[in-house]
């Protein structure tokens, strides 16, 4: 019954529209009022451009912030949202979609907020999702100090990185790397002119129960210890590892053979890398020799010119797992022929020092969950760090259960009931959050420790 | 052989005198002063005048550019006051059939205007805007504006002092005094104001859920806490002992008198299976008429019965029901544009 209920979800879809100003918010809203244009669609507008919006039914209002007598984060709505949205929902000849541009200072937690705690909007209307238009340019100048850009990046369901043709492809996979790492959960797409396909933008379920982890399995990968590999072919006999002055005292190392220069091969390996680097290193100094297999080196640079001894065997393919990308060092590796280049190299998502205050932990464990225990620890989790939890969704594998568990949140408001049955597919918990100053360890021992 | 039988409330029903239509949501409802007349506003921005008796529609208005949202009739003479998403109010006769003034209310959405008891003034809240005019139009006062988005304003009875509420804010106001007379702080949202027709309270219903309560003259206040939802809807019988509180499918009643509600048990009426939307007690009387979210609409007297004494039903959610002057019809109107009046049942009133 609920499912069929759901199915025919008669709700008015809300689309938040975020992004600083001049990121081209109003030019993707007149895009979309463009190739809707037979669709009833309102415009609530907080922030005027120098663009108008092509509408007939624009609503221009200030942001209100109201918060609850309480005190309570969770509470904290926009005023001006139920207010107008209330207005709206009167009407006989209800709107087919309704979009909402924030100012470029906005919070979209409140914004997010409002659909799930006013019981009106909840009825009435579906918050679908959450777009947040990125100026791929002047991005830079406020992405490390405004928690604004933040916030809007961490609870983006779409991510527009738009005007990428003032920057350089290699300038955007910066970019795309570092938001990727902020939220590991949203569809990240670059655009010109916010030329994004409609289709991309709205309908998306964001916050759809459905649609809970249709996360991108790559993005859930783990972390590693490494940001760097590549794979060489040496010949027997001595090759020198040599590095130039660079930003880091010290650089763990470990060098493993392979089968082929192929990414399965690498692959293959990589696990075995991640435990080296978690055994305890070998300190070198410059001049020091290296050898391929279980060691894990830590070797000395110092911020001086250092070069080391790679001491080889047997022929054949060597993989070089490395702390730090070699490119901060200039590293090279000469064999007695000359400069050898890798045959293929990999870069990894690094793992988090606490360099970005945003980040997303994706957790993937096997097995099934003891109910009493994980709703202690969620309800623990959320009352301590709620306010730092922007977003979370996932599936769950509770046992006892034959159907699978699936959730969304934000801040403090849990939103999750059973899915469909797991019939023969292998019962594991998949969740992800977005949020800051999150624990990495602490969340994936937490959530460990409410396996049966 | 004894059985269980689930017990259903099988009241009569209000018997209709006529039911008309607007073209799109009917968005508020108001008695003329004489009884003779009924004015309804639609969100097209309509503005209709019934004959109370046929309900023949006797003037059809284009009133307001986008959606009206009030339609509130002089408490005495043959002139209404309708306010609009244009910004305006406009000020209309009944009998000339014409527009007799246009108010600029200062913000894009005009959603609140209210006429003093002696008709002597009309007050229009749009966005912080909040401005006094005579009765024919004529601009009193602009008062400073309010912090944020006023959220309701209502006349103290039979006096000329006028409340306003905004988020964080209750403030009191007087034609002749230029900035506020008084304010109280409420840290949340306000959603509707009512005071009680003595004059000691103040009353609001909030989006926290809650229903709060200021003895105006001390400034003492009091809350009740335990809705299942948003609280807008509040009304007080004309007594002032009780006041009638939505928030939900139930309607709790308060008990007003003697040492105030505070450790009472409220009477509560359940019959409505949506969300209540709008209710209004009679203006010299006990029965409260109620609309819901469904359509259905109940008339109570919730001293004697936790039951409804008469029900109807209109297609769509109710958006509002207002009393005729001498209380014996009830005005319902519908988000399907539907404005339909009923009689009182013999036994009830």
């Amino acid at each position: 019954m609920e499912a069929v209920a759901r199915k025919n979800d008669a709700r008015v879809p809300v689309t938040v529209l975020t992004g600083f100003l001049g990121s081209g918010k109003t030019t993707l809203l007149n895009r979309i009022l463009t190739e809707e244009h037979g669709k009833r669609i309102a415009v609530i507008e907080n922030e005027f451009g120098e663009v108008g919006v092509d509408q007939e039914l624009v609503i221009g209002a200030e942001e209100e912030i109201f918060e609850m007598n309480n005190g309570c984060i969770c509470c904290t709505v926009r005023g001006d949202l139920i207010r107008i949205l209330g207005n709206l929902m009167k009407r006989r000849d209800q709107f087919d979609y309704i979009l909402v541009e924030t100012t470029g200072m906005a919070d979209p937690g409140p914004v997010a907020q409002t659909f799930f705690v006013d019981d009106e909007m909840q009825t009435k209307l579906r918050l679908d999702g959450i777009v947040t238009l990125i100026d791929a340019r002047h991005v830079w100048q406020h992405i490390d100090d405004s928690d604004e850009v933040k916030e809007q990046i961490a609870f983006a369901d779409v991510i527009l990185l738009n005007k990428i043709d003032l920057v350089t492809p290699a300038e955007l996979d910066k970019l795309e790397a570092r938001i990727r790492s902020m939220n590991a959960a949203a569809k990240i797409y670059r655009t010109q002119n916010a030329g994004a396909e409609i289709d991309t933008v709205l309908n998306v379920g964001g916050f759809n129960l459905d649609r809970a982890l249709e996360v991108d399995p790559k993005f859930m990968e783990p972390e590693y210890p490494f940001e760097w590999s590549g794979v060489y072919w040496l010949n027997a006999g001595s090759s020198k590892l040599r590095f130039d002055i660079g930003p880091d005292p010290s650089m763990s190392l470990a060098v493993l053979p392979v089968e082929a220069p192929t990414r399965e091969a690498l692959q293959a390996v990589e696990m075995d890398a991640v435990l080296l680097f978690s055994e305890e290193s070998r300190r070198l100094a410059s001049g020091g020799g290296i050898a391929p297999g279980r060691t894990h080196y830590e070797l000395t640079l110092d911020g001086k010119p250092t070069e080391f001894e790679v001491d080889i065997l047997h022929a054949g393919y060597y993989a070089f797992f490395t702390e730090h990308r070699p490119e901060e060092f200039q590293a090279e590796l000469h064999s007695q022929a000359g400069p050898v280049v890798a045959e293929i190299r990999r870069e990894y998502k690094p793992d988090h020092e606490h360099d970005e205050e945003v980040s997303s932990v994706g957790i993937t464990i096997s097995g099934d969950l003891d109910k009493r225990k994980f709703n202690q620890w969620m309800s623990t989790l959320l009352q301590t760090q709620g306010t730092d939890i922007f977003r979370m969704k996932g599936v769950l594998s509770l046992k006892g259960e034959a159907d699978r568990f699936v959730f969304q949140g934000v801040h403090m408001l849990f939103d999750g009931r059973p899915d469909r049955p797991w019939k023969n597919a292998e019962r594991r918990n998949q969740l992800i959050f977005i949020g800051r100053n999150l624990d990495r360890n602490q969340l994936n021992e937490g959530f460990r420790s409410c396996l049966v | 052989m004894p059985g269980l039988i689930e017990r259903q409330s099988i009241a009569p029903a209000i018997p209709q005198m006529w039911r008309s239509s607007l073209d799109e949501s009917a968005v508020s409802v108001d008695w003329s002063a004489s009884g003779s007349w009924l004015a309804a506003a639609s969100a097209s921005g309509t503005a209709c005048v019934f004959d109370a008796a046929s309900g023949d529609c006797v003037q059809k208005l284009s009133a307001h550019r986008v959606g009206a949202t009030r339609v509130a009739w002089h408490p005495e003479d043959a002139r209404f006051a309708t306010a609009g998403q244009d910004g305006f109010v406009r000020l209309w006769d009944a009998r000339r059939d014409g527009l007799v003034k246009e108010l600029d209310c200062g913000a894009e959405w005009v959603e609140h205007t209210a006429w003093s008891d002696n008709g002597r003034l009309l007050a229009t809240a749009a966005g912080r805007k909040l401005k006094v005019w005579t009765k024919d139009g004529e601009l009193v006062r602009e008062y400073p504006d309010h912090p944020n988005t006023i959220a309701a304003i209502a006349w103290k009875t039979g006096t000329e002092e006028l409340a306003s509420a905004c988020y964080g804010r209750l403030q009191f106001w007087a034609p002749g005094t230029p900035e506020a007379l008084r304010a109280f702080s409420w840290k949340g949202s306000m959603l509707s104001l009512a005071w009680s027709p003595d004059g000691r309270y103040l009353c609001h219903g909030n989006q926290d859920s809650t229903v709060h309560f200021w003895i105006v003259k001390t400034g003492k206040e009091l809350q009740m806490w335990g809705y299942p939802t948003k609280v807008r809807e509040v009304a007080w019988d004309h007594r002032s002992r009780y006041l009638a509180t939505g928030g939900g499918s139930s309607i709790t009643v308060w008990d007003c008198s003697g040492k105030g509600p505070a450790n009472t048990k409220p009477i509560v009426l359940n019959f409505h299976r949506a969300p209540v939307t709008h209710f209004a007690y009679q203006r010299a009387g006990g029965v409260l008429a109620s609309g819901c979210d469904q359509g259905q609409l109940a008339l109570w007297k919730p001293r004697k019965r936790a039951e409804p004494d008469a029900i109807a039903v209109l297609p769509a959610a109710i958006t509002g029901v207002a009393w005729s002057p001498d209380d014996r019809l009830v005005a319902a109107i519908a988000q399907d544009g539907s404005v339909a009046v009923y009689s009182l049942p013999d036994r009830t009133g």
